[in-house]
């Protein structure tokens, strides 16, 4: 991880003139001081009451503290941060809202903020004169927005409407128009911020392509979210901000990661939840509870996952007559020696650290036998759970050593939130040969968050080049994961889809090897 | 890249268009040709035109001669700040089309209002300064001092046409004042008023100011027709001194420019000033000659005129009388005068700018 470098470029301001060409946006040590004054002399009592008090009552704090980084073209960086981190900051500096208060900004080519989508508007004008006026704004003269009018239009499906005041626009069709206008005046940088949750499901999948295809085309994203899948999605780079300054950054993972860490557990999950329209949004297609029905004839819940973490598992006697596997899910950074032990004989595996392993137990297995590993880990009797491994009391880490993740397996997730206030949780992803996947979600208090794990695994195809195209995309190819689940205060977690059939992921061999029989 | 995809995909459902179902027998044909730069495509199926494209030949993407996202906060002195000023200059005029379209959007008369105003205010002017106080000159009088006249000799003449062709002489100070009063209430409030916008996209804050002065100005250029109307039927003789308005006209918008421009960031920091200013506005309008003459009000006095005092604390008594003599007296405006009349307006805009671009530089976090 490369923490935010500083002083990078502290070259003369007055000898290098030229922006470096291969920078979009480039920050050096940025400052900036706010000074919010507390209350407004409001009459004339208060005046000279205020008086008497001194002008002691602003505030002042610095947003950014020494900001460095840099957006090179055609690449896409993700900001992160809880509120207050200085997100907003910066994106108002790169806008130009604000001027710093000391450092140097240089931004190389035209910034279209998606957070003013139809701010321009006068609802008295008509959507016409709106795209125009609008088109002045970001600084286009006539001729050029001639050029723009007639893909405008098109793109907001608003030929009919065109002529009319925007006051009669519907919020749907005036976010259309807003949005066909800010994506066509052709921006070199685009910024997002948490704003594509608007409007409905169709058209913020229409945005999405768009945006991907922005991005195919070589333009710069800066992309602001606190929705650590989105982040994921898009980007090349993330920073994480905290108080101003740069904690993190590099790529996704690494910075999420951190991310998540500092904020699991700490102030911002556990704040009272209010439900923002963002909120709203992402919950609602985390949820997805009308459209597709949680629980149908052939499904059922299978089992609980295993909430904790031990160095020593004891079994009972397995049925006889079926195959039977056990699932091993190592959660720490090493690879960790088990050994089971029966009557008869004792085994050494080394468990691979945080993937999904599956052992296959042997006739000597089933008159019982015992688990001990190095540290602890997390087991699971396969396909089907032993009732010692289901706890039904709630905890902050579940663990699903090995999940079949098929899209046609229908795998769900339900958390429930016994809690009164919201709570962040974290559902990781460790498959075979890949890297781990983190995805963040709100659980509202109360209520059970369901999520639809092939789906996370695998939104539309943007994952296609981080792995996900296996489960996806080909039904029937196993894409087998151990499933980690962190939250911040205790939840209850279950585990939804269909049942299983024979079919055995191909994991034993890969993963583990038998590195030692002894026979007693 | 992305023009030729998107005229791919254009072109490929004008095909589909044009294709039609596949129970339709006739089928359209495609019709090609080249507009300028453009190229267009039409299918006609039975003499109709049912679908058409546009599109650009050889073109890699719009036109790009603007650079208006590249910034840098290294450089941002008077010269960059005015080059920004004018790659905005459509902003300006879109932002004055759209002040003078909602102007008149919900009344019923429109841009009449404009000329009606004016003119019902004349009527009470009539009313109070010549039927209820009437002026002591004969009808009889004679508009033409001869020639070497006197001073007391020009004032009677004066005195005489305004009598004569009231409504003209009246209008040529009702107009242009209200132009002042308006750009200067207006251009005031155009930063506060648009704080919604400041605080999400950047463009150039001083256009605000501009684009509100610019817009009143072109409706009181609209006005024009009715002045020069009024003055010709009434019948005061047109001199060649008349062709000196332009230059008036745009020294005088150059001075309200700089006053709203001024007043529009200073009541950013200091609210209180749209109370102040309707004090103010009410005052300047008797300070300043609409409804009397220079030449009423002039007194000596230990040897200084009360007129020369008034010039100098009051542009805008300088610029009616300018109006006045061009249009109404027909006589030469002394050359040092209207110079400096000019003058006054161009050092009142640039300092308004500099003011301004001061004073605006925390603006976002100040609305």
């Amino acid at each position: 991880m490369i923490i935010g470098k500083q002083n990078e470029s502290d070259a003369p301001m007055g000898k290098e003139s030229e922006a470096k060409p291969e920078y979009a946006i480039e920050f050096s040590n940025v400052s900036k001081f706010f000074r919010i004054q507390h209350e407004r002399k409001t009459t004339l009592q208060d005046f000279f009451i205020n008086l008497f008090r001194g002008p002691g009552t602003a505030e002042e704090f610095w947003a950014l503290k020494n900001v460095s980084f840099e957006l090179e073209k055609g690449k896409t960086l993700g900001l992160i941060g809880h509120n207050g981190a200085g997100k907003s900051t910066i994106l108002k500096l790169v806008t130009r809202i604000l001027e710093p208060t000391s450092g140097r900004i240089r931004v190389n080519g035209r910034v279209s903020a998606m957070l003013e989508l139809g701010t321009g508007f006068h609802p008295e004008l008509s959507g016409r004169d709106n795209v125009f006026l609008n088109g002045a704004i970001y600084g286009f003269n006539h001729k050029q927005m001639l050029e723009r009018y007639e893909q405008i239009v098109e793109f907001s499906e608003l030929e009919h409407f065109i002529d009319i005041p925007v006051k009669h626009y519907s919020s749907g069709m005036y976010m259309r128009l807003a949005f066909a206008t800010a994506i066509t005046v052709d921006p070199d940088i685009i910024i997002i911020d948490e704003v594509l949750a608007v409007g409905d499901a169709a058209f913020s999948r229409k945005c999405y392509r768009a945006l991907e295809d922005l991005k195919r085309q070589g333009k710069s994203l800066l992309f602001v979210s606190h929705a650590a899948g989105e982040v994921a999605r898009f980007c090349d780079e993330v920073i994480y901000l905290s108080k101003g300054e740069v904690q993190a950054r590099g790529t996704p993972p690494e910075v999420l990661d951190e991310y998540m860490m500092s904020t699991m557990g700490v102030s911002f999950f556990q704040m009272p939840v209010q439900a923002t329209p963002d909120q709203e949004a992402e919950t609602t297609s985390a949820f997805l509870p009308e459209s597709q029905p949680v629980l149908t004839v052939q499904r059922k819940p299978l089992h609980a996952g295993v909430s904790t973490l031990s160095r020593f598992w004891r079994f009972g006697a397995a049925q006889p007559d079926k195959e039977k596997y056990l699932a091993l899910f190592n959660p720490t950074e090493t690879v960790r020696k088990v050994h089971l032990h029966t009557g008869m004989e004792s085994l050494e595996y080394s468990l691979p650290s945080l993937k999904p392993a599956l052992v296959k137990l042997e006739d000597a297995t089933k008159q019982g036998f015992t688990l001990e590993a190095e540290a602890e880990i997390a087991v699971q009797q396969w396909p089907e759970a032993l009732a010692g491994s289901e706890p039904k009391n709630s905890s902050e880490r579940w663990f699903f050593p090995v999940w079949d993740l098929r899209p046609e397996a229908q795998a769900q997730l339900s958390v429930f939130n016994p809690g009164k206030h919201g709570c962040g949780v974290a559902v990781s992803f460790f498959r075979p040969g890949q890297n781990g996947m983190r995805r963040t979600y709100l659980a509202q208090p109360g209520a059970a968050l369901v999520l639809d794990l092939a789906a996370e695994l695998n939104p539309d195809k943007a994952w296609a080049d981080g792995g996900g195209g296996d489960g996806g995309s080909q039904p029937g190819v196993p894409a087998y994961a151990a499933i980690w689940v962190e939250s911040t205060t205790p939840v209850l977690v279950e585990k939804f889809g269909l049942e299983q059939t024979a079919t055995v992921p191909d994991l034993t061999s890969v993963e583990l090897k038998i590195r030692q029989r002894q026979t007693s | 890249m992305l023009y030729s995809l998107r005229y791919t995909l254009l072109l490929r459902g004008l095909l589909l268009q044009c294709r039609g179902e596949s129970a339709q027998r006739s089928q359209g044909s495609i019709k090609v040709a080249s507009v300028g730069k453009r190229l267009r495509i039409w299918c006609v199926r039975e003499e109709k035109v049912i679908a058409r494209v546009r599109a650009g030949i050889n073109e890699t993407g719009p036109s790009r001669v603007l650079n208006v996202g590249q910034f840098d906060t290294a450089r941002s002195s008077l010269k960059h700040r005015f080059a920004d000023l004018w790659r905005y200059r459509e902003l300006i005029n879109r932002l004055a089309a759209k002040n003078l379209k909602l102007r008149y959007k919900n009344s019923f008369m429109g841009f009449l209002w404009s000329l009606i105003n004016p003119l019902l205010m004349a009527g009470v002017f009539y009313l109070v300064f010549n039927v209820l106080l009437p002026s002591p000159v004969s009808s009889s009088c004679s508009e033409v001092a001869g020639g070497g006249a006197n001073p007391v000799e020009i004032r009677n003449a004066i005195q005489c046409r305004i009598n004569h062709h009231y409504l003209a002489f009246i209008l040529l100070g009702i107009l242009p004042w209200n132009f002042t009063v308006n750009s200067l209430t207006e251009g005031m409030m155009s930063v506060l008023g648009n704080s919604s916008i400041i605080k999400k996209v950047y463009f150039p804050r001083e256009v605000l100011p501009i684009s509100t002065v610019v817009a009143l100005f072109v409706n009181f250029l609209l006005a024009m027709p009715v002045i020069f109307a009024v003055i010709f039927f009434s019948g005061v003789p047109l001199t060649p001194f008349a062709l000196l308005l332009p230059i008036l006209l745009v020294f005088h918008m150059l001075f309200m420019m700089g006053l709203a421009l001024f007043f529009s960031a200073l009541v950013v920091y200091f609210r209180d000033l749209t109370i102040i200013m309707e004090v103010l506005t009410t005052a300047w309008f008797f300070l300043t000659p609409v409804f009397y003459t220079m030449e009423d009000v002039y007194k000596e006095w230990n040897g200084i005129s009360t007129a020369a005092v008034m010039y100098w604390i009051n542009p805008m008594a300088s610029f009616i009388q300018t109006y006045r003599q061009i249009l109404f007296v027909g006589v030469n405006p002394e050359f040092y005068f209207t110079l400096r009349t000019c003058l006054t307006g161009l050092v009142v805009f640039v300092l308004g700018y500099l003011f301004f671009i001061r004073t605006t530089r925390s603006l976002g976090e100040r609305l």
